[in-house]
């Protein structure tokens, strides 16, 4: 028995080695971390719900391409949500208020904001006239039925206005 | 009324049949009347690491469904008094059974044994489920090994989740020879991982697989060290305060080498 702890203990003092001990200790904290923090599945299915609910409040936003994921590394672990707009939706700051305190929605509609009137002057793209429809009807529109050709008539309008289906737009957050 | 007690790991090969089998055997021994289930149904191993598979004619599953009374299920092992087994049927699913019916026949044996423990098959699933139901208490197995480790961690979060809010562990396998050698992780470093209290430490023993073979547990042999630290670990069950002695193995030239090697 001696013997053998004098060999292994030799081999490893030659080698320069840590002792495996250290080793399983520092793997499983690493593992640990990432097993407490694993998150059901569902969960973010339903956080993804969530978010779609309140994002297509404000924002016309590319369902299919919309990521929810909580990424990892060695050192921390962010919820990352990467939300691709299609365009703002013609809402206002004001309209928020105003809907909040209990106006109807047609009083909205007669009232276009500054971001409502914007992808109507710069129209460039090609197949205009759907399009341009899709984005006066604002609030009132079906969110995501002309999704897939809404991008380049938004992204050509306005300048400022993070959009089409490249991503522009990301939202994230993070813990630790 | 009895107290129902789930011994369970997560990973599979740890010792939690052996764990049951010996607790039940200590506990009986202490006079307590005792009786250990196999939840393990299509994988049942109790009755063979007990030595009892010969006398396996009813199971859970009959009284579950109707077919024959608790008693007459009820496998009364003779060299202890007031130790009994209940086998789990062999030839069916884990789907077969579901959580209330495990839970009521868990019931059922509370009203006349004072322990009933029961032995959780491996993984998180259903059989985990079922063998949790009836549990009020909760004892997680465990190896110093990562991979066992890691599952206890989960399971204790399973169990927490599932109302069992104060499992405790048994470190099982540990070697002091491989500990002082730096190549297996020792008690403190386990204790910080999992947090969560320490019920006793079982030595690796190499008289475990000879019991096994004859089908007698540990704690019915001469005393062994893992068969005594069977038996302190029931006593602890049974509310005694015993510490947890700390095991040494080290020889006069090991302790040279280590004080000559400095790392020890």
């Amino acid at each position: 028995m001696a013997l053998n702890d004098l060999v292994v203990r030799l081999l490893r003092w030659f080698q320069g080695q840590e002792k495996s001990k250290e080793t399983a200790k520092n793997r499983l904290r690493l593992i640990l971390i990432q097993d407490r923090v694993g998150v059901d599945p569902g969960v973010v299915d339903s956080l993804r719900e969530d978010l779609l609910a309140l994002l297509t409040k404000y924002f016309d936003v590319n369902v299919e391409e919309m990521e929810v994921e909580i990424q990892r590394d060695e050192e921390r672990t962010a919820l990352v949500v990467n939300v691709p707009i299609l365009t703002l939706k013609g809402r206002h700051p004001s309209d928020f208020r105003r809907e909040r305190e209990g106006a109807t929605a047609s009083q909205e509609k007669s009232e276009p904001s500054p971001a409502d009137g914007s992808p109507n002057k710069g129209q460039k793209s090609r197949s205009e006239g759907s399009e341009e429809k899709a984005s006066e009807s604002s609030d009132q529109e079906s969110p995501s039925a002309t999704t897939s050709e809404i991008p380049k008539a938004a992204a050509s309008s306005s300048a400022p206005r993070p959009s089409t289906d490249s991503g522009a737009s990301s939202a994230s957050s993070s813990s630790s | 009324m009895g107290r129902p007690i789930v011994i369970t790991s997560g990973k599979g090969g740890v010792g939690k049949t052996t764990t049951a089998a010996n607790l039940g055997t200590a506990l009986a021994l202490l006079g307590q009347k005792v009786v250990v289930v196999d939840a393990d149904i299509g994988l049942r191993n109790l009755d063979v690491v007990m030595g009892l598979e010969s006398r396996v004619v009813f199971t859970s599953m009959d009284v579950i469904e109707g077919k024959c009374d608790l008693n007459k299920a009820l496998i009364r092992d003779k060299r202890a008094e007031n130790l009994y087994i209940l086998a789990a049927a062999q030839s069916r699913n884990k789907s077969d059974v579901q959580p209330e019916q495990m839970a009521r026949l868990v019931k059922e044996l509370e009203q006349q044994f004072d322990f009933v423990l029961i032995d959780c098959p491996a993984g998180i699933e259903q059989g985990f489920d079922n063998a949790v139901a009836g549990a009020q208490e909760a004892i997680v197995v465990v190896t110093p090994e990562v991979s066992s480790i890691r599952d206890a961690d989960r399971v204790i979060g399973l169990l927490q989740a599932k109302g069992l809010t104060e499992p405790r562990y048994i470190l099982n396998r540990y070697s002091p020879r491989l500990v002082e050698q730096g190549e297996m992780l020792d008690r403190s470093d386990v204790q910080e991982i999992l947090a969560i209290p320490l019920l006793g430490i079982i030595p690796e023993d190499q008289t475990i697989i000879a019991s096994t073979n004859r089908g007698k547990p540990l704690v019915l042999e001469a005393s062994t060290p893992a068969g005594a630290a069977y038996v302190r670990i029931a006593r602890r069950l049974l509310g005694e305060e015993i510490p947890i002695p700390e095991f040494r193995e080290e020889t006069g030239w090991s302790r040279f080498f280590r004080m000559l090697f400095g790392r020890g």
